[in-house]
């Protein structure tokens, strides 16, 4: 296994990640050999909502004593949203209750009417809720926090730094994410996973899915693009010269081996190479395949999710049998105007998660990916007028064939900025679950081992839970 | 304008001016450089000339583009004329007396639609213009770095153009003035007001819970000011005892602080109205009602109860202004922003000394700024006349060096290298939106995507050599494997001169070309001079020559002047193409 691995981290590196390579090499030997399982297929899909995503907003308390709570602590959002006229969203009648197949209690939970096709993939049973999800570093209480006990993460509260940490479980400057780190597992044990299209995004180049042995490639809802110069014939001229001028360039083009001693200089040819040759590749691939059946709304978190989509479609081409993809959403910093912003973006988000079920369900692959959310953190339960702060813990969504829909996971606190699940101010929820235990539940459903899993989040071993349960198979 | 000091060295114009070459002895100025006396250059890539200030006259082409890719976005042909054999320091202080020319005048003079708006976008096509053309390159470049510092993004394109207009202003207008009148005029705006919503916050009510909103505070603090963690003047992070970084500030101070930005909101009319039109073209109003009389405690500081709006922000903002951290923590950014991605502690150090004594002296007996703390023309001397960047870079040496350039810059350079004639944006299609990276830049000024810029300062790339030496590289976070065939593509158009018109009769933005073509007969004679002129002569010579060997396979049809015309151009388009999508271009060392 080794050799085949090793052949393989070598092949997707280039010069430029050599060094790094021999960095995982040297790790390779302490490997046990219960490997990574990268058998079949499976993909990840995180979507990353950007700003933090206000959880109380999102899943609302539905008892009567605990809705009028929330009412309560944020009497100018319900304000903003008109919340006692009859059409208000945030009308108590206009709510859609969930009806979970696991019991909490007697309180009851609710999604605004944005969140229809949400309701409806919980309803299915494709889709589970997990409740206060945060970063954490060990099981942490309030009481800890008054004491100074607890040892918590870096930097909370500040969006660049905890969107690393729940990316990356390291404030910003972290260079690989948990993302990328499960890839570099299931490198090492597929020896035909080709590194290149192992970690896809469909925006920026996050850290999430930056890996040892594996950086973003970046897929665009209208075609990989290609260097005009030597592709487009009528730029420089149509005679025989003209085309050995254009040989001549794109090889030079592709030349991966810098002769400059400037290291950024060295980089940026290295990644240019990259950029022309993975993109070549990828169109080889996708000019194969047929259009899907599905379709997808246009705005740009669909557009998206259909880019993913595609891409699966064409996941035995590409020679992967893992894939991890990331998907931005922003707009969720709702300090201001969030009852006539949030909606908004339920509504586009709940869209295109319904439509990218429809398309995996149309290419037999449903079973075989689980669409996660992940934002910077939840906000405050206090309002700010017509908005709410910076907060910790906050509710995700975990969608996909394999998952053990209808049912709420973690933890949702009632909206009593007093209790124990918040922090001393404003209505910060001290999360339930940490971002490590919400990853290792994929992570063991994507394929990684016990060590593994220990390995790539190094916080894990704190708590005693490891598989949240929502997911099977 | 320029003044006296016009260091002419005649043994200069012997010698080989290639970036290796070694400074004859007589051209150096004796002149010290201000130092504190106790840094040690030793680990910086300048050892051993510590004792000597480098010399700071632009001896070449070379030097001056070079210099000028530092400090302008981007030097002309007449320009390197115009610089040969001056001093940087002359140049600057010839810059800092020009007189600002501002933006808002312009987007004001545009008629406005019958929905009462500028043409859509249009703020992002005039400012294109602005900083191709201004005269007041500095304090433009100045303008931009600043805007990356204290980010405003229209990024929602809401109509507010002037807002935008203003604010840009405000940068220009205190690029070499004060840090703390900057902070005071980007706290009234009503754009900031309104990106970072405390244009409407109202003092808290302990009746119904509602707290002020805690954006701005938090941002000011942690992007505009002092940053997280406590910082010593080189800009290196202070541990405690157990080796952990400090933080600067916890939620109690956002909470204290938030307080203060209470109570602003459009000047001449009611807090929690919108007058039609707004004034959105000059300072907030303070209204003092809806402001919060608490006490307000944060980073040591306690602003007694019952103090009013105007009076707290002032108050706030001096203690802003004191933090240790400011130093530092402005001053590599700014250092990122014009020399040096990854910049050296002791470089960083140089230019926060200067930031807190307002007063910098270059080797050759200018002297910049007021002597106050915070001033930004001294602090601009120091990061731009920086004794690192005048050293030789011995032969041997590998490493990091050196600035990645954002895109926007490249462009710019292009289009001042080859002095572009029709600068009107509004004519060109793809200049009205550059942030997208599958088929253009992946940035635009004033347009990023939120307050923590298009990239950070901190970034440090995976994947890359440069990651491995752990070193940052902001501008990585856009410009890499993902963004480069749209940078590519983007530029080809332009360098090609089809990038789309609106009105096709109209060239806008169109190179000229001339010199160049007359060079095109001889491909290695063609390739030195754009090396020179776009790169300061940084392109290796494997790369010169794999250029020439492309364009000397290119046909020139001699059969008819026309077609012979032609093909020459196809030949420059090539080579210019193949020159601004070079590493060495990107990258100015």
């Amino acid at each position: 296994m080794a050799n085949i691995s090793r052949r393989h981290l070598l092949r997707g590196l280039g010069t430029a990640g050599f060094a790094a390579s021999l960095g995982s090499l040297s790790q390779l030997s302490l490997t046990p050999s219960w490997a990574a399982d990268a058998s079949g297929y499976k993909a990840m899909v995180c979507i990353f909502l950007k700003g933090g995503m206000d959880g109380a907003d999102t899943i609302l308390p539905y008892d009567q004593p605990a809705y009028e709570n929330l009412k309560r602590v944020r009497p100018s959002l319900f304000g903003a949203y008109g919340s006692q006229s009859s059409g208000s969203s945030r009308n108590r009648d206009n709510l859609l209750k969930l009806t979970p197949d696991n019991d909490f209690a007697g309180q009851e939970f609710a999604v605004p009417r944005e969140l229809s096709k949400i309701r409806s993939l919980f309803d299915s049973g494709d889709l589970a809720i997990v409740g206060n999800v945060g970063p954490l570093i060990e099981p942490t209480t309030k009481t800890d926090m008054i004491n100074g006990t607890a040892i918590l993460p870096k930097r909370l509260f500040s969006h660049n730094d905890q969107l690393s940490t729940w990316m990356a479980l390291e404030p910003e400057g972290a260079q690989v994410g948990w993302g990328g780190r499960f890839m570099d597992q299931v490198l090492k044990a597929a020896p035909h996973q080709d590194p290149s299209f192992s970690s896809i995004t469909t925006w920026d180049s996050d850290v999430f899915l930056a890996g040892q042995s594996v950086s973003p490639f970046r897929v665009f809802p209208n075609g990989t693009p290609t260097p005009d110069i030597y592709n487009k014939p009528w730029l420089i001229g149509q005679t025989s010269e003209d085309d050995s001028a254009r040989d001549k360039l794109q090889r030079y083009l592709r030349m991966n081996s810098s002769t400059s001693r400037n290291l950024l200089e060295a980089d940026l040819l290295a990644s240019r190479a990259q950029a022309i040759e993975n993109s070549d590749r990828f169109r080889v691939a996708q000019s194969q395949a047929t259009a899907l059946g599905t379709s997808f709304a246009d705005d740009y978190v669909s557009t998206q999710m259909r880019s993913i989509a595609e891409t699966i479609q064409i996941r035995s081409q590409l020679n992967v049998s893992r894939q991890m993809f990331g998907v931005n959403v922003y707009g969720f910093d709702t300090h201001n105007n969030q009852a006539n912003n949030i909606g908004v973006l339920h509504e586009i988000l709940a869209t295109a998660i319904a439509s990218f079920r429809d398309a995996m369900i149309e290419l037999g692959e449903w079973q075989n990916v689980v669409v996660f959310t992940a934002s910077d953190f939840g906000r405050t339960l206090v309002d700010n007028g017509n908005g709410t702060d910076h907060g910790w813990g906050g509710h995700h969504f975990v969608a996909g064939g394999a998952v053990r829909g209808k049912q709420i996971y973690g933890d949702l606190p009632p909206p009593e900025v007093g209790a124990e699940a918040y922090t001393q101010t404003r209505g910060r929820l001290i999360p339930s679950v940490s971002v490590e235990q919400y990853a290792a539940t994929m992570g063991a459903w994507f394929g990684l081992s016990q060590s593994e899993l220990y390995e790539t989040l190094p916080n894990l071993r704190n708590f005693n839970t490891h598989d949240l349960g929502f997911m099977q198979g | 304008m320029l003044p006296l000091v016009m260091l002419v060295c005649a043994a200069c114009v012997e010698i080989d001016h290639t970036e290796e070459a070694s400074i004859p002895p007589e051209a150096l100025v004796s002149a010290q450089i201000p130092t504190d006396g106790e840094q040690d250059d030793s680990a910086s890539e300048d050892a051993g000339s510590a004792s000597q200030a480098p010399n700071i006259v632009l001896e070449s082409k070379q030097d001056v583009v070079r210099f000028l890719s530092r400090s302008t976005f981007g030097g002309k042909k007449s320009d390197i004329d115009e610089l040969m054999n001056v001093s940087a320091a002359a140049w600057l202080d010839a810059e800092f007396s020009k007189p600002a020319s501002l933006t808002l005048p312009s987007l004001q003079a545009l008629p406005r639609t019958a929905s009462g708006n500028r043409p859509n976008r249009v703020v992002n096509e005039l400012y294109w213009d602005h900083i191709v053309s201004s005269d007041d390159q500095l304090r433009q470049r100045m303008a931009f770095a600043l805007s990356q510092i204290l980010v405003y993004s229209n990024v929602g394109n809401v109509g507010d153009q002037d807002a935008r207009g203003y604010y840009q202003d405000i940068l220009i207008r205190n690029a070499f003035g004060n840090y703390r009148d900057l902070l005071e005029e980007v706290t009234y705006s009503p754009a900031m007001g309104a990106w970072l919503t405390y244009l409407h916050n109202d003092k808290g009510d302990p009746a119904t819970g509602r707290m002020p909103d805690e954006n701005y505070a938090r941002e000011i603090l942690q992007l505009f000011s002092i940053g997280l963690i406590e910082l010593n003047r080189d800009g290196t992070p202070k541990l405690d005892a157990t080796g952990q970084t400090i933080e600067t500030y916890s939620n109690r101070d956002i909470q204290g602080l938030a307080r203060v930005f209470t109570g602003l909101s459009y000047a001449g009319g009611q807090f929690n109205r919108r007058p039609n039109p707004a004034p959105i073209a000059q300072p907030m109003q303070m209204y003092d009602d809806h402001h919060s009389l608490l006490e307000k405690a944060f980073l040591d500081t306690v602003i007694p109860a019952g103090t009013t709006g105007e009076r707290s922000i002032d108050m706030a903002l001096d203690a802003i202004f004191e933090h240790e951290n400011l130093a530092p923590f402005i001053s590599r950014q700014l250092i990122q922003r014009f020399s040096a991605s990854n910049p050296s502690p002791e470089y960083v150090e140089r230019v926060a000394t200067v930031f807190e004594e307002g007063t910098f002296s270059s080797s050759d007996g200018y002297v910049f700024g007021t002597g106050q703390r915070g001033d930004l023309a001294a602090t601009l001397a120091a990061v731009l006349l920086d004794p690192s960047l005048f050293e030789p870079i011995a032969d041997e040496s590998v490493g990091v060096f050196g600035k990645v350039r954002e895109p926007v810059l490249r462009f710019t350079h292009w289009a001042r290298a080859f002095d572009v004639s029709g600068i009107d944006a509004r004519n060109e299609w793809r200049l009205q939106d550059t942030t997208g990276a599958q088929s253009s830049l992946g940035q635009q000024a004033f347009v990023a995507p939120t307050v923590f810029n298009f990239y950070r300062p901190g970034f440090v790339a995976p994947g890359t050599r440069s990651g491995e030496n752990n070193m940052t590289v902001p501008e990585f976070q856009i410009v890499n494997e993902n963004s480069h065939i749209g940078y590519m593509n983007f530029m080809t158009d332009f360098a090609f001169d089809r990038a789309l018109e609106r009105d096709p009769n109209f060239e806008s933005y169109k190179p000229d070309y001339s010199e160049e073509v007359a060079l095109s007969d001889t491909p290695s004679a063609l390739i030195e001079h754009l090396d020179d002129l776009l790169t300061g002569g940084r392109m290796t010579e494997f790369e010169k020559d794999q250029i020439i060997d492309i364009i000397a396979t290119m046909p020139i049809n001699v059969s008819s002047t026309e077609l012979a015309e032609q093909d020459r151009y196809d030949i420059v388009h090539v080579a210019v193409a193949m020159v601004i999508n070079s590493p060495s271009y990107t990258v100015t060392w």
